[in-house]
């Protein structure tokens, strides 16, 4: 405790959580970063602005991901362009957009954003204190059936639909059955391109890390880029106006079902943002694209920073997402006064983070309409490419492409999005099972 | 993009979802859907035929370690497994652990294999267990954290024992100025054999020093239950003559010892009762301080001061002797779960009061199956009586003490009686407490404690869940 009173001061937390935070906010809106690439970057740069400190690193990390929070919204909602967690959030933002609402989307996914940040350092500094290890201790071992339940739960949840369109039998079947067939495909699809990506020498050894970002890539970002260029989107005029159109009501029910999805999603493995917000969203009952979007906000910024803030909660010792694993590499918080910092960090950095959103905001939608948004996606297209060659290399772009058409058949058969997840579950429940052995077998690389 | 071909826009919903924009150009989504299949196909045709000419690389140990780049790297490691494979139980799972070093780095990393894959690599046996000395190739996926770096094993196949420490059976009566991972044998008596977190340690008294022995707990999970526990048990008895056969390993780099790795190079010698005066039961009290071999009905136990003591009955249940035996001895020939009461036995031993003899060896002669009794039976049965109860379902239970455990059980006879499991057997058990609304067989000897009526169970075979 001395020692780390003696290195860490309240000015250090700040300095470094603010220059976190402003780095966060400089990329953040850049389409197709995903928040574990932006890191690498942010680890990166790190030493430059804290001379190479390892204690900053938690709080730069920290700042870095609660701006990324905010500031992603951004590119997912002017830019059709998504992480997974952004999956439930393309039809309403895109439908704000093309009425010429942009900006009205980004601020309820603020609102949202923002009272999911003051809930998670609140709770986790005074109930969540007790609660959490009671809670970890509890769910520990059941985290696999927890996962096992969720996906079996995507694909119920999914029942057949159109089945009257048809005008035989065999038509109404096939269009009752296309979607749910359509994710089925798109789930084992991307399972398998995991499974090549994570268990053969494809990708480098030396960006390990990144081995799923040509699968993230193009699962929720290249499809769509390259949809707004075949199609030739034109955007309309945007009120950039500061106002939205909600009901308290809407708001506590959004941030309700945003937090429990976060939380879920933060809580336990491989369970992602929009994993978390399609459970949450069933728990609390969403109606409507405003609770939706703030639902969102609050689900992003609950699950990117409280996967996080558990690694700075000194009794829990878990490390949860791809941020924590990095950061905990260089320095583990391990008192109770880093944590207090940590929850504070939180609540400046929000504040800092909502500012800079609604502005950038604005920005982005006077911009928007004056350059051609084909344009603005062609050049987001070659820099989306051209990262995966930098970072994984050639046959990081075959990755990607396999990706890309798995991202498409996912937009063409009208499934979820988060089925692309299967790159990370089918991995991981092949393991648990223990039939890993048979797939590699089966797919040829052992 | 959503609109389909067999539905045109009607006005109202191009004014209301797509105010300022041009008419879009209708798509024939069927036409996309059999492209995004075909698509979908030729991309997992194209990664497979990359991944096939990629394969995973070997990478030296110094790569991996504080480097959080690798973290989640999925690897091949080539080196020297350094300690024995130990078997433990973490956050309820069953996880195996071993140490591998290369020529890279200084330190060992350690990799973990968590259940289903650690039960699926001890169920395949010793020739998958990577082992102290062994040359393997492991896959592996890293883990960096601030302080250590570490691994999880991937898969059973990934396991690759390239090479592994063998050769003529060379015996030494010392492990002095013998190098580690060499492969040696010894004999002798056992001296101080002793429980540790590793296995079952002990010493060879050899004829001119003395050597220490490691049989690891992995070998408990990689063999039968049949083959381990007459092996162990006589290995936990002081003078049991031993000539076994393993890898050299310094502990803590300083303490050699042997560490047994296949329990087919343990050789026990065969019980010999010719060596033993066989004498008929009631004989016993004529050869005080003589050896004597005698048959009898095994009849009771009871346990006193760490001493169990078995009664042993001539065949007309006129004549009782009390055997002394420690608790692996027991386990080992009487088992309550298996070996039932009034099953015929031969008992070699020293006599050392008129009745009482101390146990050295014995086998069974003709096997009675567990006495089955309802929990109402069990209570009328006198103390020391071996016995069993099936299908009892818990009423209530706690841990006391040192970590045994008190279980209620009642059954169909609604009557309850009290199941007391030492904390010996707790911790073979690998369960947690049994809760209310549990179904249990147990079995175990009669006991009354504080005058309170209950089952003792001595082995981990005498508490099974049923439901």
């Amino acid at each position: 405790m001395i020692v780390v009173e003696y290195f860490i001061t309240v000015f250090d937390v700040i300095l470094w959580g603010l220059m976190g935070a402003s780095l966060g906010l400089a990329l953040s809106w850049i389409p197709g970063l995903h928040i574990a690439n932006l890191m690498i970057l942010v680890l990166y740069a790190t030493p430059l602005f804290t001379g190479g400190n390892e204690y900053a690193a938690p709080y730069f990390a920290l700042g870095a991901v609660v701006a990324f929070s905010f500031m992603s919204s951004i590119a997912s909602t002017y830019l059709s362009v998504s992480d997974e967690s952004m999956m439930l959030m393309l039809f309403p933002s895109q439908r704000y957009l093309l009425v010429g609402r942009g900006h009205r989307a980004v601020l309820l996914y603020c609102i949202g954003a923002l009272i999911g940040a003051l809930f998670l350092a609140v709770f986790m500094t005074t109930i969540g204190v007790v609660v959490m290890p009671i809670i970890y201790n509890l769910f520990s071992p059941y985290y696999w059936f927890a996962l096992l339940a969720v996906v079996l739960f995507m694909f119920l949840s999914e029942w057949p639909k159109e089945s009257d369109l048809g005008r035989s039998g065999l038509e109404r079947l096939w269009l009752a059955w296309r979607q749910i067939l359509g994710g089925l495909l798109v789930f084992f699809a991307s399972g398998v391109l995991g499974l090549y990506a994570t268990y053969s020498g494809l990708i480098k050894l030396e960006v390990s890390f990144a081995r799923l970002t040509p699968l993230f890539i193009g699962f929720f970002g290249l499809p769509w880029v390259l949809r707004n260029i075949i199609s030739r989107r034109t955007l309309p005029a945007q009120d950039t106006r500061h106002v939205v159109e909600t009901a308290p009501s809407a708001v506590i029910n959004g941030a309700t079902s945003g937090i429990i999805g976060g939380g879920i999603a933060a809580f336990f493995p491989v369970i992602t943002g929009g994993m978390g917000a399609l459970i949450g969203g069933h728990m609390a009952s969403s109606r409507g694209d405003d609770a939706f979007l703030i639902s969102q906000g609050a689900a992003r910024t609950v699950y990117y920073t409280g996967a996080l803030f558990f690694l700075f909660h000194p009794t829990m010792r878990i490390t949860r997402g791809a941020v924590a694993w990095l950061v905990g590499g260089l320095y583990t918080p391990k008192a109770w006064i880093e944590f207090y910092y940590g929850a504070a960090l939180i609540i400046l950095v929000a504040g800092a983070s909502l500012l800079g959103t609604i502005y950038m905001s604005k920005a982005v939608a006077k911009l928007l309409t004056r350059v051609s948004y084909a344009k603005i996606s062609a050049v987001i297209a070659v820099f989306l490419v051209a990262l995966v060659y930098y970072l994984t290399g050639f046959n990081g772009l075959i990755l990607l492409a396999a990706a890309t058409a798995v991202g498409f058949a996912a937009m063409v058969f009208n499934t979820r999005l988060s089925y692309c997840l299967g790159a990370l579950i089918l991995p991981v429940l092949l393991n648990i099972t223990g039939y890993t052995d048979e797939a590699l077998t089966l797919l040829g690389i052992r | 993009m959503s609109t389909s071909s067999k539905h045109e826009t009607s006005d109202i919903e191009k004014y209301l979802y797509y105010p300022e924009m041009a008419p879009r150009r209708p798509v024939n989504m069927g036409l996309l859907r059999v492209l995004a299949v075909i698509l979908v196909i030729g991309g997992v045709v194209g990664v497979y035929y990359a991944a096939v000419k990629s394969p995973m690389p070997i990478v030296p140990i110094k790569d991996l370690e504080n480097n959080i780049l690798m973290n989640y790297a999925t690897v091949y490691i080539e080196g020297i497994v350094t300690s024995p494979p130990r078997v433990d139980i973490s956050g309820g799972k069953l996880r195996l652990t071993i140490y591998v070093r290369d020529n890279s780095s200084p330190t060992e990393l350690p990799i973990y294999a968590y259940d289903p894959l650690a039960s699926e690599i001890l169920k395949q046996g010793v020739d998958k267990l990577p082992f102290i000395g062994d040359r393997v190739r492991l896959l592996i996926q890293v883990r960096v954290r601030e302080d250590y770096t570490y691994a999880y094993l991937q898969d059973a196949r990934g396991i690759y024992i390239l090479s592994r420490p063998s050769g003529e059976r060379v015996y030494v009566d010392s492990l002095v100025n013998i190098a580690q991972y060499s492969y040696v044998c010894s004999k002798g008596t056992v001296r101080n054999p002793r429980n540790v977190s590793a296995g079952l340690l002990f010493d060879i008294r050899t004829a001119t020093g003395t050597v220490t022995v490691l049989v690891p707990n992995a070998l408990y999970y990689a063999y039968s239950n049949e083959l381990v526990r007459p092996i162990v048990g006589n290995l936990s008895l002081p003078g049991t003559y031993v000539d076994l056969c393993g890898v050299v390993y310094y502990y803590r780099e300083t303490s050699p010892e042997i560490v047994v790795r296949e329990l087919e190079e343990v050789r026990l010698p065969v019980v010999q009762p010719v060596l033993f005066t066989v004498i008929d039961i009631r004989d016993v009290p004529n050869y005080i301080n003589k050896d004597v071999s005698i048959t009898g009905l095994f009849y009771a136990i009871y346990y006193s001061a760490g001493t169990y003591y078995v009664e042993i009955r001539s065949t007309d249940e006129a004549f009782a002797v009390n055997v002394t035996m420690s608790r692996a001895q027991v386990i080992s020939l009487l088992n309550p779960a298996t070996v039932g009461w009034k099953t015929l036995v031969r008992i070699n031993g020293t006599v050392t009061a008129p009745s009482m003899l101390r146990y050295v060896a014995g086998e069974i002669l003709e096997k009675k199956d567990p006495l089955t009794v309802t929990v109402a039976d069990a209570l009328s049965h006198p103390v020391g009586r071996p016995l069993r109860i099936v299908n009892a379902t818990v009423t209530s239970s706690s841990t006391v003490g040192a970590g045994n455990w008190r279980i209620y059980i009642r059954d169909a006879s609604g009557s309850t009686i009290l199941v007391f499991v030492p904390s010996s057997t707790v911790s073979e058990l690998g369960i947690s407490l049994p809760q209310p609304g549990t179904v249990v067989d147990v079995a175990g000897y009669r006991e009354v404690y504080g005058g309170e009526q209950e089952v003792v169970v001595i082995s981990r075979e005498g508490l099974v869940i049923r439901g």
